[in-house]
């Protein structure tokens, strides 16, 4: 399998994290939502349910990537890129 | 002693120093937010006995290592380094409390990966990529099991996540994993369609597939929870395989009181059907826990 350097992030700092990687947020949407640079809302990229804060698991490179936290959805990630 | 887990929570709040390691630096203990790791040799040994290497980063910080993956807290990293973290030297951001599986995903055995490969490109359909993911923590349940007893809770919590984020087609690719059925019969089929069909091996096998992880194995069927108090369904789940004309059916049960349950049952449809004989086999175990598999066959006239 293709090595993977892991960054550990902070379920607090989830926010910050990603205002960081140019994201924002809606607060007219339950739970924080994330709107991406075009403002729209950003869903996991495996199973495509709306994300918000709480639910981010991951951010992966390639178009900067974010992943729900369940494991599924991150070890599909893992399959379509690192298995090879 | 603090756990892995507990390790990557404390980790992601830890703004890591710059340390110079090299073979005259004698490393014998590591303070992380009050919590102090001895070092022996390079390495941290938690209290769940996971091995840890002390190194360092490409810029001096210290990081560590846990089976070939490098680990590094976000504390500290200033944005401009986040962004050419991510966008360049292609490093993966994750929570530290969803982290430990991922170490599991990202370190499986060998041959598990050489299976999971030999599916890549034809389950590598937006209908079923989950399917893939569901086959990676699959192997990671199998390689947890194996490991032994001290994993039950681990296993349960990747069980439990499995079954909800993909329902039931995450439990019976699990239990075709488990049961070997998957590479026993369906690996073999696979390579026989790829070596017939060429490129459109994808579409006949997404056929297959689908009928399987939707429908149920033709020959087998593993007996869930509810199963226990309900034998209509079993009997239902047998006479649907055996109307489309299998010649015999093979019952899988894990853990000692729902295989004595299953045998009853699976005796009880005998009884009730002269046409078909049990041979009850003998029970094994499958992790750490016993199993069973009973076939169901059709007597001969």
């Amino acid at each position: 399998m293709e090595k993977t350097k892991l960054i550990i992030f902070n379920k607090e700092n989830v926010e910050e994290l990603l205002r960081e990687f140019d994201f924002k947020f809606s607060l007219e949407e339950e739970g924080n939502a994330i709107i991406d640079s075009k403002g729209e809302i950003v869903g996991c990229e495996t199973c495509k349910v709306n994300l918000t804060t709480d639910k981010v698991g991951n951010i992966a490179y390639g178009s900067r990537k974010i992943f729900c936290d369940n494991p599924v959805c991150f070890a599909t990630w893992v399959v379509e890129n690192k298995i090879k | 002693m603090i756990s892995f887990k507990e390790f990557l929570e404390i980790l992601s709040k830890w703004s890591p120093i710059k340390i110079n390691i090299d073979k005259s630096t004698k490393i014998e203990s590591l303070i992380i937010n009050k919590n102090k790791l001895e070092v022996e040799n390079g390495f941290i040994t938690l209290g769940d006995k996971t091995k840890i290497k002390i190194q360092q980063d490409k810029t001096g910080k210290i990081s560590f290592l846990k089976d070939g993956t490098e680990i590094k807290s976000s504390v500290g990293i200033s944005k401009k380094d986040k962004i050419r973290l991510l966008d360049k030297e292609k490093e993966v951001y994750s929570r530290a409390d969803v982290s430990e599986n991922q170490f599991n995903f990202l370190s499986i055995e060998q041959k598990h990966e050489k299976i999971i490969l030999e599916f890549k490109s034809l389950l590598k359909d937006y209908r079923r990529n989950l399917d893939l993911g569901s086959l990676l923590l699959a192997s990671t349940i199998i390689e947890l099991e194996e490991k032994g007893e001290a994993n039950k809770n681990k296993i349960i919590e990747l069980n439990k996540q499995l079954n909800q984020a993909y329902e039931n087609v995450g439990r019976m690719i699990y239990n075709l994993f488990r049961s070997s059925i998957l590479t026993s019969e369906i690996l073999p089929h696979l390579r026989n369609l790829k070596k017939i069909y060429g490129e459109k091996a994808k579409e006949k096998f997404l056929v297959y597939w689908y009928d399987i992880i939707e429908g149920g194995y033709p020959t087998a069927y593993f007996i869930k929870h509810d199963d226990m108090f309900n034998k209509e369904v079993v009997f239902k789940q047998l006479n649907w395989r055996f109307d489309r004309g299998t010649e015999y059916v093979d019952v899988y049960s894990r853990g000692k009181f729902r295989n004595t349950i299953t045998i009853k049952e699976c005796s009880e449809y005998c009884d009730k059907n002269e046409k078909f004989s049990l041979d009850p086999g003998k029970p094994y175990k499958l992790g750490y826990t016993e199993a069973i598999k009973i076939r169901i066959k059709r007597k001969n006239n």
